[in-house]
């Protein structure tokens, strides 16, 4: 138990268990109950699922910023296909799944075999995927999706828990799994500790990287058309500088920049801390232009204290010198 | 009273957002916009010109519902007039991107250029460049500085809309006393700040008893932001 | 040995090959354009344009390659201009409208002003990173939202706006002909060149950037490097603040939101390597060319500006793909040497 607590899960999930309870005693009424808990949850879980598949590829050093232009590339993709195609709710989500497999690979392509710095072919990506949506569809939002679809977005279960919810489980279970349980979710390790001292392992780190890059966009596919399913529409423009919000919540939580650390856990609560920051805020009833510069402190006294946190353990590590 | 509260909420969120970008309200908006940049080219092609005229009509930026509308009836607009009509934006509401764009048509060398400025002081300096080179000027939807515009046109008047905004507030509420808050869609648009205050203005002298529980708060053009808060603020300030 | 006296060049240029393939698409692309654009591209009232509008992109390129040097990157650097040109117009509307002052000593103040905030964000950043060792990224996602936050509070969302014209002539004013922005850039680019490549100071930003533990157990005082890295990442802020603010006529929180990512494209355009340890200024200094040439010269043709968006994101895809593709190249030919020579 004294492990774990010493671990950046344990400190992250502090500084959440401290907002929290500001939160409570601020404003009791509003915040401490599930109607808002829920609210805060359906609010967030878009980009819980984005962070999903964010953390593999932050697990292995690298980085994806077109993260928000796979999400409404594919929640476009996947509304004209039901519109014009076939309106079935899986195939919905499948096409767009499958757009954001498709992009994710390019992405891969040019990371794992072209060997481009994954932030600049992210970025480049970013500009033409963006770019290219943004020419087609004007920015028009499209209304007409199918009502099977929005009716099924409505649903809630025991008339609390939002149908999409269920879309993050199956998410968070899959991403811990696989991290945990398989092959590839060592290999994501590996690289991230070092990436050649992987590669002489044996981990075919070319493949490996290629898939991680089609996980994200499957993963970001199914975001961008859960989120469809919240709202009824298709606003193409939404998704622009989601990106920044899904890493901020990865990293937060704890994933290390350099790769080779982080956990599910951790990603789930850097997203819940990001979320109770902004319904925070508006429940404690502080003035809006002191917002942005609060969640930005608070973000940089989480990173600080982390660090710190890492100093200190290091310092009080025993060292051995092998004479 | 609960009830009160979410029509006040909706009623503010649905108008606010109706500044850039709600796809619900753009067809009662859709005739202004059109129509609006209709009205700024014929005042910029003289009647009776044999050659045919370049103008530039540049919205605040592309790709968003309500600019999209104004394309259609600048363009329109175009061809019902013979003229030849550049419509084009930045790709965000950036005033420094809107400045060099508008530089490049100077060296163009276009006859008029129909700008909706992102921030009336930020374009000043181009605009009279413009002048300068004896290029007409208009703006329309946001007003720019006026000594360096021949004519502006607007789609609304501020203080009306303003006015009205607030009137039909009370109307849906039933009552004119109570709470209420202001969800808008980006905290620096000149033009939504500058309704928010006259309607502000207007509503301490007509409505004494509507108290405005919080600064305003922004949702960066976000539907799915504005929803979050619009929660958030029922929670906080019931009834 | 039969060395012919183009060997030499042929050698420079291959060291720098990089750069080289730079300025070659530049040419390239100028060429393009003024062929397009049936000559207005090169006429004197677009140069002239371009070069008012390229320096206040330019110094934010420059501003987040000294940082990306280090490994590092700097995601804080366009709202530390904006919130410095934000104190820096307060002061000058303050003294010049309302003190009934005088225009030199509002400018002086402003000036003053734009200058004290950027340092103070940059050593906030430096402080987080030389001392905590926190990363980069991190540190800079959040100054960049608390740099805003301190923008929007002043602002209140609004612009902050009437100079007097002595400030606005540093935008818009000209030395025999030269637009007084372009003069100030190319004095700042050489003094970088200077200062990175040629000083001491300079050389360990990169080795900083390439092995920071070998090089904190060479002697270098790591931490110093870095804040001073940080500060003179603000520094350029400070400038593109001053262009800005004086190029517009005010001072809001949002002026020049793209050009963040533009910035990091130019960064790694012009070749600096994203991990640190390589870059050159001349490297970056032509990107922000090629940039800024693209989106005038698009601008003349009328293209959609998404379109736009989307050429430089294919643009930065090419350039890199040509490096790894010569580098491919040049990995064989090593190879076939060495195979030769074995024999």
């Amino acid at each position: 138990m004294k492990e774990w607590m010493k671990t950046k899960e344990f400190m992250i999930l502090m500084i959440v268990s401290v907002v929290f309870l500001i939160i409570s005693i601020g404003n009791p009424t509003a915040f401490l109950n599930t109607g808002n808990i829920f609210d805060i949850v359906k609010s967030n879980l878009v980009l819980a699922i984005a962070a999903m598949g964010m953390l593999p590829i932050i697990l292995t050093g690298g980085i994806d910023v077109s993260v928000g232009a796979l999400m409404g590339v594919a929640s476009v993709m996947s509304a004209y296909f039901m519109i014009h195609v076939s309106d079935n709710i899986a195939l919905g989500f499948l096409a767009g799944a499958l757009t954001g497999v498709v992009l994710g690979a390019i992405n891969g392509a040019f990371i794992a075999f072209m060997k481009m710095p994954p932030i600049v072919a992210t970025l480049g990506t970013l500009s033409i995927y963006q770019g290219l949506m943004n020419f087609i569809t004007n920015g028009n939002w499209i209304t007409n999706i199918p009502a099977g679809f929005v009716e099924f977005g409505k649903q809630y279960l025991f008339d609390l828990v939002p149908i999409q919810f269920i879309f993050l489980i199956v998410m968070v279970t899959l991403t811990w799994w696989l991290l945990k349980y398989t092959y590839w979710g060592r290999g994501v390790f590996a690289i991230g500790g070092n990436i050649i001292s992987a590669e002489r392992i044996g981990f075919n780190v070319k493949k490996l990287q290629f898939m991680l890059y089609m996980f994200i966009g499957f993963v970001s596919g199914i975001a961008g058309v859960v989120r469809t399913s919240i709202f009824g529409q298709v606003d193409p423009k939404v998704f622009t500088g989601f990106e920044l919000k899904v890493i901020g919540a990865v990293v937060v939580g704890g994933a290390s920049t350099s790769g080779g650390y982080g956990s599910v856990l951790g990603t789930l609560l850097g997203v819940v801390l990001m979320g109770l920051l902004e319904n925070g805020m508006i429940l404690l009833k502080i003035p809006t232009f002191w917002q942005k510069i609060f969640i930005g402190s608070v973000i940089l006294f989480a990173v600080t204290a982390d660090i710190l946190r890492a100093r200190r353990a290091e310092a009080k590590r025993v060292k051995v010198d092998v004479a | 009273m609960f009830k009160k509260a979410i029509s006040v909420m909706l009623v503010l969120v649905m108008v606010t957002l109706v500044g850039c970008s709600a796809a619900t309200t753009t067809a009662t908006t859709a005739a202004p916009a059109a129509t609006t940049a209709a009205a700024a080219e014929t005042t910029a092609a003289p009647a009776g010109g044999s050659e045919s005229y370049t103008i530039v009509v540049m919205p605040k930026l592309i790709g968003i519902p309500y600019f999209n509308r104004s394309q259609t009836g600048a363009e329109q607009a175009g061809k019902d007039l013979g003229v030849n009509v550049i419509y084009n934006g930045p790709s965000v509401g950036d005033a420094a991107q809107q400045v060099q764009m508008i530089e490049d048509y100077i060296t163009q060398g276009v006859d008029a250029i129909c700008v909706a400025p992102n921030d009336a002081a930020a374009l000043t300096p181009v605009l009279q460049k413009a002048k300068d080179a004896g290029i007409k000027v208009l703006d329309w939807d946001t007003p720019a500085e006026k000594s360096v515009v021949e004519l502006s046109v607007h789609q609304i008047d501020d203080k009306e809309l303003a006015q009205v905004y607030y009137d039909q507030l009370v109307e849906i509420a039933g009552t004119d006393s109570g709470n209420y808050a202001i969800i808008t869609g980006g905290l620096s648009a000149a033009n939504l700040n500058t309704w928010i205050d006259l309607g502000a203005e207007y509503a301490k002298t007509k409505y004494p008893n509507l108290k405005l529980v919080t600064d305003k708060i922004g949702s960066d053009e976000s539907a799915d932001i504005a929803y979050q808060k619009s929660l958030d603020l029922i929670k906080t300030y019931p009834a | 040995m039969n060395q012919s006296p183009k060997i030499p060049l042929y050698k420079s240029i291959r060291d720098n090959s990089k750069e080289a393939t730079l300025i070659v698409v530049f040419i390239v692309i100028t060429l393009l354009l003024t062929l397009l654009t049936k000559g207005k591209f090169l006429s004197s009232a677009n140069l002239v344009s371009m070069a008012f509008q390229l320096p206040e992109f330019g110094f934010i390129a420059l501003g987040m390659m000294v940082v990306v040097l280090t490994g590092g990157i700097n995601l804080s650097v366009i709202n530390t201009a904006a919130m410095s040109s934000i104190f820096g117009a307060l002061i000058i509307s303050k003294v010049f409208n309302q003190g009934a002052g005088n225009a030199t000593v509002a400018l002086i103040g402003g000036l003053i002003g734009i200058t004290v905030v950027a340092l103070l964000g940059g050593a906030l950043n430096g402080l987080a990173v030389a001392h905590f060792g926190v990363a980069p990224m991190l540190v800079t996602i959040s100054t960049m939202m608390i740099f805003e936050g301190v923008g929007l509070l002043i602002t209140k969302g609004g612009a902050i706006s009437g100079f007097p014209s002595n400030y606005m002539w540093i935008g818009a004013g000209k030395i025999l002909g030269i637009p007084f922005p372009m003069i100030l850039y190319i004095l700042a680019v050489i003094a970088f060149v200077i200062l990175l490549e040629h000083t001491v100071w300079g050389r360990q930003v990169y080795m900083v950037g390439c092995n920071p533990t070998a090089t904190y157990f060479s002697g270098v005082n790591n931490r110093s490097v870095l804040m001073r890295v940080y500060l003179l990442s603000a520094a350029c802020g400070i400038f593109a603040a001053v262009l800005i603010s004086s190029r517009y006529n005010s001072a809001k929180v949002d002026y020049g939101s793209s050009y963040l990512m533009k910035s990091i494209v130019a960064t790694v355009l012009g070749g600096t390597d994203i991990n640190g340890g390589y870059g050159k200024v001349i490297g970056t200094v032509t990107a922000v060319l090629i940039i800024q040439a693209i989106s005038s010269g698009l601008n003349l043709l009328n293209v959609n500006r998404f379109l736009t968006d989307v050429i430089m994101g294919g643009l930065l895809l090419v350039v890199l793909a040509i490096n790894f593709i010569s580098m491919v190249i040049s990995a064989r030919r090593n190879k076939q040497q060495a195979a030769a020579k074995a024999v």
